[in-house]
């Protein structure tokens, strides 16, 4: 095991060295934008003194390597500062939307996988049957199906000529039924697809027909023999969708009016308030960071060949 | 039979999962239960007491004096000293009983009605409308507006007097503008300019009552407010117990809430929308005109635009009528720089401008030719020198008129051997790449009643200067003759054509929408909503 500690030690070193990348990217790339957040808040006509002091305020008047270490330390410490647009502290914004994004995006996600797993596994047994070139060309419709499309269709179709759900907004659980689909069918084809193809492979594999010979029972064979192995890819494509269940679905949330992170994203990035981009990066970043390691943990875990490189043998 | 259990079990699950999620989540928007236990009346039943607005950009606060760009949120949340008539062509009362202007237009004095109260309850008296000035000169942008205020004179309780340094008619303009709204500056002094930010004390039709960050903001009315504009009928309060405006972002969305009536009123149409909403008889739509209008910036300093030859070929090449025919005449066309709801705006000196400088191809073509650009090669572009005529147009990606003007444009001037490149980039880079003469040519929306601010953004500026019409600028402004403060513009007028500094393009007609159950909602000139009168029929 300390193999494996010394793995996640080591991964979450490069992991600070990549934050450290990110922050300072994401620094240049915000402020090398073209506009100006103060000038968009003060408005056209603002007097140059009133711009000034707007500019010293935010600390935007001080050179551009003293404005990001003066941002890092203070990220450090959780104090991603002030919102330039709403005069408030970028941390009380995410907070404020969090708790909708974490309802949205984790719903989705979770019945992703809840309805993906027995879906492909079913598909690849019944490999060529009616069943499975349903769900084959259904994901592949679904899987190149535009977000945004696909929700002003289920808008049309569920909200305005059969008006089951409200179009827009959150005021209650039936709220969530529409975006929650949108993030669902879109996503769930890919990871359908991923699972079935791997499942179709592992049951061709020479151990798979060596329990068979054996005479072990099929359930016991897929669920320990099958689906172990076929749940890497998707266990990675889990932990790789961690970040964005925080970080929430800029379209989704924009086209539904949900007031979740990603909704604040998409109008921090239109209006240039640096502070709130940056601050909602730079977690989406950490957890981009904190989940792929575990998910190599948990993919070591459950495969013995990744086990076996990090011992270097 | 196990596998039915077995599926029913996993749906379960789901459910439950689901159902728990969502028993965790923030409390949902209960309906508001009306406190009111006298009996209902007539006009009770007929009329709904609830509002929903929906608008496309979330506040950026509701303070008004901290802040740049307002909404119908703020028009319900602000009470004005003055404001202007539906027709633009006056200005009244508004929240105080009188005003009066002393002859010399020196002396301003407002006079205050009784019982009027902020929303929290502090009287709304002279010493109040001083503070709230005050603290605009302290924290607000545009102070400048308020520069020939030279004194706040509280007379009496109910009396304020503002002695100005010398006569101001923009005066008219900025009074009635949302910057202009009365705070409780003691209020904003006790909880500090950011909090105040978020649930500003204000005396106005209605109040904040709760503000979701990306959701929604509700108000509720203030019942002390008193409107004496002689266009409304309702003196006060609002007809409604509570008016929810919600923030949609995506056009497409607003117009469905729109059409399935879960919305009743909304502050954006899209142009796609124009025509679908118009053949809909549950809805009204509602059209005003763009306060100042859309200009084509010139770079008298550019080794190509220097000659006034061909930026007059430019003003004549462009056709602001098939501008107006691919944008479905979502614009209109404009040879004086404002639309006619801008105060001194000339019809007069439109037509003429309209006939002097209508599209005329040949005509720039031969001034193109005069001033040394031929087609040598025969590839349709005018050489110099050996040097194409490839000029670059900034243009905004996020104002739609002046984005899908530009390949019309692009494409007219191609006619007259013009190589036009367009490079959008967002509205507020353009204008300042404009302002500091890091341009050829760009095209910017400017939004402002009063022409001033329409001409001094074009003699402001680092790539152009003519102090004749700065002073004629100035001397302009300060005209209190509202005819002969038109006939001084149509000479500031004359003068931009002399140079063509800017050319004039057009101006957007503004779309808005209401349910048909809506009634009174007016809209002014310059697009401002007037609420004081709206009711909500019951379905």
């Amino acid at each position: 095991m300390i193999f494996l500690l010394e793995y996640i030690i080591r991964r979450l070193f490069i992991g600070v060295l990549v934050l450290l990348t990110v922050s300072i990217l994401l620094f240049a790339i915000m402020h090398s934008m073209p506009g100006d957040p103060i000038q968009l808040i003060a408005g056209d006509r603002a007097d140059p003194q009133k711009i000034l002091e707007l500019r010293i305020k935010f600390g935007l008047d001080k050179p551009l390597y003293i404005q990001y270490f003066k941002w890092l330390l203070n990220a450090l410490r959780g104090d991603f500062g002030l919102s330039i647009l709403a005069s408030q502290p970028v941390s009380v914004l995410i907070m404020s939307r969090l708790k909708y994004t974490l309802m949205l995006s984790g719903i989705a996600v979770l019945l992703q996988y809840i309805l993906a797993i027995p879906i492909a596994l079913l598909a690849a047994f019944k490999k060529n049957s009616l069943l499975d070139k349903f769900t084959v060309y259904s994901t592949i419709i679904l899987w190149s199906t535009p977000q945004f499309w696909l929700g002003i269709l289920l808008i049309l179709l569920f909200a305005v000529k059969i008006p089951i759900f409200p179009i827009s907004g959150y005021s209650g659980p039936l709220s969530l039924v529409l975006p929650v689909a949108t993030i669902l069918l879109t996503n769930m084809a890919s990871g359908i697809r991923i699972t079935r193809s791997e499942i179709v492979d592992i049951l061709n594999e020479k151990y798979v027909i060596t329990a068979y010979a054996k005479g072990l029972k099929e359930k016991v064979i897929l669920i320990k023999h099958v689906l172990r192995n076929a749940l890497i890819p998707t266990t990675v494509m889990f932990f790789l969708s961690i970040p964005w269940i925080i970080g929430g679905s800029v379209i989704v949330e924009k086209i539904f009016a949900y007031p979740g992170m990603g909704y604040l994203l998409w109008t921090s990035i239109t209006k240039q308030d640096y502070p709130v981009v940056q601050g909602i990066v730079l977690i989406i970043a950490l957890l981009t960071v904190v989940s792929n390691t575990l998910g190599d943990v948990v993919v070591a875990y459950l495969d013995p060949r990744v086990r076996k490189n990090m011992e270097g043998k | 039979m196990r596998k039915r259990k077995n599926f029913a079990t996993v749906l379960a699950v789901i459910l439950v999962f689901t159902f728990v999620l969502s028993a965790c989540s923030p409390t949902t928007d209960e309906p508001i239960e009306n406190g009111d236990t006298n009996e209902p009346t007539e006009e009770d039943e007929k009329y709904s007491k609830e509002l929903i607005i929906g608008i496309s950009n979330e506040l950026q606060g509701t303070d008004t004096q901290t802040i740049s760009t307002s909404n119908l949120a703020h028009i319900l949340l602000y009470g004005l000293l003055i404001d202007v008539s539906l027709d633009g062509k006056e200005y009244y009362a508004d929240i105080v009983e009188s005003y009066n202007i002393s002859e010399d237009g020196l002396k301003w004095t407002f006079v205050l009605p009784e019982g009027a109260e902020f929303s929290n309850g502090d009287p709304l008296n002279a010493e109040a409308i001083k503070g709230s000035f005050d603290r605009y000169l302290e924290v607000g942008a545009y102070v400048s507006d308020y520069a020939n205020i030279k004194e706040y004179n509280v007379l009496d309780e109910k009396t304020i007097e503002f002695v100005l340094s010398q006569p101001d008619p923009v005066l008219f303009t900025v009074l009635s503008s949302i910057q202009s709204g009365i705070v409780n500056a003691d209020a904003a002094n006790e909880v500090g300019n950011d909090a105040f930010k978020t649930k500003a004390v204000t005396y106005g039709p209605a109040y904040v009552e709760e503000w979701v960050q990306g959701s929604h903001v509700t108000l509720k009315p203030n019942m002390t407010f008193r409107d004496f504009s002689p266009e409304t009928e309702n003196k006060g309060p609002l007809k409604f117990d509570e008016i929810k405006v919600r923030f949609i972002p995506d056009s497409f969305t607003l117009v469905s809430e729109l059409e399935k009536g879960t919305v009743d009123i909304i502050d954006f149409v899209p142009l796609e929308s124009i025509e679908t909403l118009k053949t809909n008889s549950d809805i009204k739509l509602y059209e005003a005109m763009q306060p100042g209008g859309s200009l084509l910036y010139v770079n008298t300093e550019d080794p190509i635009l220097s000659d006034i030859k061909v930026r007059q070929a430019i003003a004549l090449g462009i056709n602001r009528d098939e501008i107006a025919l691919a944008l479905d005449n979502y614009v209109t066309p404009s040879y004086t720089f404002m639309s006619p709801s801008v105060t001194s705006f000339s019809s007069e000196k439109e037509m003429e401008m309209m006939n002097k400088w209508s599209t005329d191809k040949e005509k720039a073509k031969t001034l193109l030719e005069e001033a040394g650009w031929i087609d040598q090669n025969n590839d349709g572009i005018r050489e110099k020198d050996g040097e194409d005529m490839t000029i670059e147009l900034l243009t905004a990606m996020d104002v739609f008129s002046i984005k899908a003007a530009a390949p019309v444009i692009q494409s007219q001037l191609k006619e007259i051997g013009i190589d036009l490149q367009i490079k959008e980039l967002e509205h507020s880079y353009v204008k300042d790449s404009t302002k500091d003469g890091d341009f050829q040519l760009s095209t910017r929306s400017v939004q402002w009643a009063d022409p001033m601010h329409v001409f001094s953004f074009t003699t402001d500026s680092r790539y152009y200067a003519n102090d004749e019409l700065d002073k004629l600028i100035d001397d302009s402004m300060y005209i209190a003759s509202l005819d002969e403060r038109m006939k001084s513009f149509e000479k500031v007028t004359d003068l931009m054509y002399e140079e063509l500094p800017a050319i004039s393009l057009f101006y957007e007609k503004w779309y808005t929408a209401s349910r048909v159950e809506i009634e009174g909602l007016k809209l002014d000139s310059q697009g401002n909503f007037r609420f004081m009168d709206v009711k909500k029929l019951n379905k």
